[in-house]
């Protein structure tokens, strides 16, 4: 059978038989494993158990602080990345202090302190919705804040190892990609200790928080089963799969924070199932990029740097099989009616709120949404375009990849941590004015960053065309610094939302007001019809109450009585 | 409040919205520090500052590239994000 055929069978196989066994529990096995793994999380750590309170709450907003600083430093990051570009020299006097921010120097760290960030904030946001929606508290918090610190340690050995460009250096990058992993493990199993005790069925949140991060690990898993041989082909698919899960994830905390913080429910249930199927089904085009092979060689070092050179599709051709081939693209088309029905239905529910502009999370929310599938229907085109071999686009590809981490993956995990931040923490955002003006920047860096350097990339694909090899497109070379300009709106705008997140003020009231389900309280103003509560997302369980005791007339102020 | 002689003056003379103490020191250190290298220039021609003449030649080899004053940003943002943490952690 074909490798990649294989590869996504045995991938959807497990995730098949992990979702059966999540159903259905382990029989008598279920309580020897849950005991055993939560002993590893609690008392096998020793004296490292008792380092934090373990306070509720605590271990999900020490991830989402952690994750936005992370994710700051990422950005700074992609912009010197971005700089460097087209200014290759342009920190060469750091080279005096024996620095030499050449080559992927800024690169690999880029990609590592993004996703690292963004993954961070993701589980912060899972440690506070799955034990919420299971009434439960978490399993194990001090764990969980614990593993917090570890993952932090992780990215921070990845950056300082990826500055050192030799062996020692590639090891302490290796050993700082792979503790992250065994953090997020731990999370997996506090998670699942936690929806043990959870006496309802699982709601759609938590399943695509759960199959995300399964998924994750799963995919990597698959491609280190068919081994160093199938790599150059596998490898591709293994970290598309990688972005299709965090997809999964970011799905899963959006469509919670929407009706936790709005109280009204998301319109289709059906289209939020199909996402569930879809996202796990096809796979994603966005992300690729033949440049991030130099992160992926630290990544995976045991493969003897130069496995993985070379990644592509089998060739495609009249004496060979293009059935892998086939099957991979007709995934990736697939899962852009899958963005399309995400969009949609998040849209939706923002638009029906009336809280775009208004609250910070779902303008960011709703950004990211909006940009999706444009970003999707971008991506499929290039990342095609180059596992083909083609190589007509390649020029954009860097662009394309940019535009979609920032444009459209940042916005929605973000955005979904900022809106259950209040919820998590007890503390609401500093202002939500300046929020909504961050993201004015951050939206309109990303957006102008993204035009200005695909328009740099085609002029550059221009002029190949044209045949002019030798030369170089100077309309190409004066773009790219505006681009990287532009660029510094995102790192503006993600430094001024973690200062507004970082300053937030305890609010007084910090008991929940809603559920997934809807609102637990709703206010009537007035004569109302049953339709008019359904519609506003009103349920069985909500409590109405009447705004009698409020006394919110206005009109002219009475001087006195005789008037 | 102190009786007003009946001209109103302290009406006038005291405002409400007193500028805060560390605004007006900045401003008025500022405008010191002007006056000080406008006079040492008039003083003392075609001489270099104390320490600061020193110092910028150890410079110019290292920020000679336009990116270093967005990495000054950067640098000002990340330092800015790391004391509000700090301040939040000690406050409560």
């Amino acid at each position: 059978m074909d490798t990649i055929i294989l590869m996504m069978l045995i991938f959807w196989g497990a995730l098949l038989v992990f979702a059966w066994r999540l159903r259905a529990g382990l029989g008598f096995l279920g309580d020897a494993v849950a005991g055993m793994t939560g002993f590893m999380l609690g008392k096998a750590l020793g004296p490292g158990a008792t380092i934090l309170e373990g306070r509720s709450g605590t271990a999900s907003a020490s991830w989402i602080n952690h994750g936005i600083v992370w994710l700051f430093i990422g950005a700074s990051i992609t912009f010197i990345d971005l700089w460097l570009g087209h200014s290759p020299n342009a920190l060469y006097s750091l080279q005096s202090w024996s620095w030499d921010l050449t080559g992927n120097a800024a690169y690999t760290p880029s990609i590592m302190a993004t996703f690292g960030g963004m993954i961070m904030l993701l589980i912060g946001s899972s440690l506070h919705i799955i034990p919420r929606m299971a009434d439960t508290p978490l399993s194990n918090e001090t764990n969980a804040g614990l593993m917090a610190m570890v993952f932090t340690g992780g990215i921070l050995l990845f950056v300082i190892g990826s500055q050192f460009q030799n062996d020692i250096g590639n090891l302490i990058a290796f050993a700082g990609y792979n503790i992250p992993a065994l953090a997020a493990l731990a999370i997996i199993a506090n998670l699942l200790l936690t929806i043990r005790k959870q006496t309802t069925g699982l709601e759609a949140p938590q399943w695509f928080i759960i199959i995300g991060l399964v998924g994750w690990f799963v995919s990597s898993i698959t491609f280190v089963v068919l081994g160093p041989d199938a790599a150059p082909h596998t490898l591709w698919i293994s970290e598309q799969l990688h972005i299709g899960m965090f997809l999964c994830l970011i799905f899963g905390v959006v469509y919670y924070a929407i009706p936790s913080t709005t109280g009204i429910p998301i319109p289709s249930r059906s289209l939020v199932a199909l996402t569930l199927v879809g996202t796990i089904v096809t796979v994603s085009p966005m992300g690729y990029d033949p440049a991030s092979l130099s992160f992926l060689e630290l990544a995976w070092l045991p493969l003897n740097l130069g496995v993985t050179a070379g990644a592509s599709f089998p060739p495609c051709g009249a004496e060979t099989d293009c059935t892998s081939s086939l099957v991979i693209t007709t995934l990736m088309a697939l899962s852009i009616p899958v963005m399309f029905m995400f969009s949609t239905n998040v849209l939706t529910a923002i638009r029906r709120s009336g809280a775009i502009f208004e609250d910070t999370a779902l303008t960011l929310i709703a950004f990211g949404a909006f940009m999706l599938p444009i970003m999707s229907i971008t991506s499929l085109f290039t990342t095609l375009d180059a596992m083909s071999g083609s190589n007509e686009l390649s020029a954009a590809i860097g662009s394309v990849r940019i535009g979609a981490v920032w444009g459209a993956i940042i916005p929605l995990a973000l955005g979904g941590a900022l809106a259950i931040i209040p919820d998590a923490t007890g503390k609401d955002l500093e202002s939500q004015s300046s929020g909504i003006r961050a993201i004015w920047i951050l939206g309109l860096g990303i957006v102008g960053a993204f035009m200005v350097s695909m328009m740099s990339d085609f002029a550059e694909i221009s002029f190949a065309e044209a045949g002019l090899e030798e030369g170089f497109s100077s309309t190409a070379a004066e773009l790219r610094p505006i681009a990287s300009i532009l660029f510094y709106g995102v790192v503006l705008g993600v430094l001024f939302l973690a200062q507004n997140v970082v300053r937030g003020t305890r609010s007084v009231d910090t008991e929940p007001e809603f559920s997934i389900l809807g609102p637990s309280r709703y206010v009537i103003s007035g004569s109302t019809t049953v339709r008019d509560l359904l519609t506003a997302g009103v349920t069985l369980d909500t409590i109405l109450t009447t705004d009698d005791g409020i006394d919110d007339s206005v009109g002219p102020t009475k001087l006195s009585e005789e008037e | 409040m102190e009786e007003d002689s009946g001209f109103g003056l302290l009406d006038y003379m005291r405002s409400d919205e007193e500028p805060e103490l560390r605004r007006m020191a900045i401003a008025m250190g500022s405008i010191i520090l002007l006056i000080f290298l406008v006079l040492y220039d008039v003083l003392y021609p075609g001489h270099g500052f104390p320490v600061l003449s020193d110092l910028i030649p150890l410079l110019s080899g290292v920020m000679d590239s336009t990116i270093w004053f967005f990495i000054l940003g950067i640098m000002i943002g990340f330092f800015s994000l790391v004391a509000s943490v700090l301040v939040g952690a000690v406050k409560e």
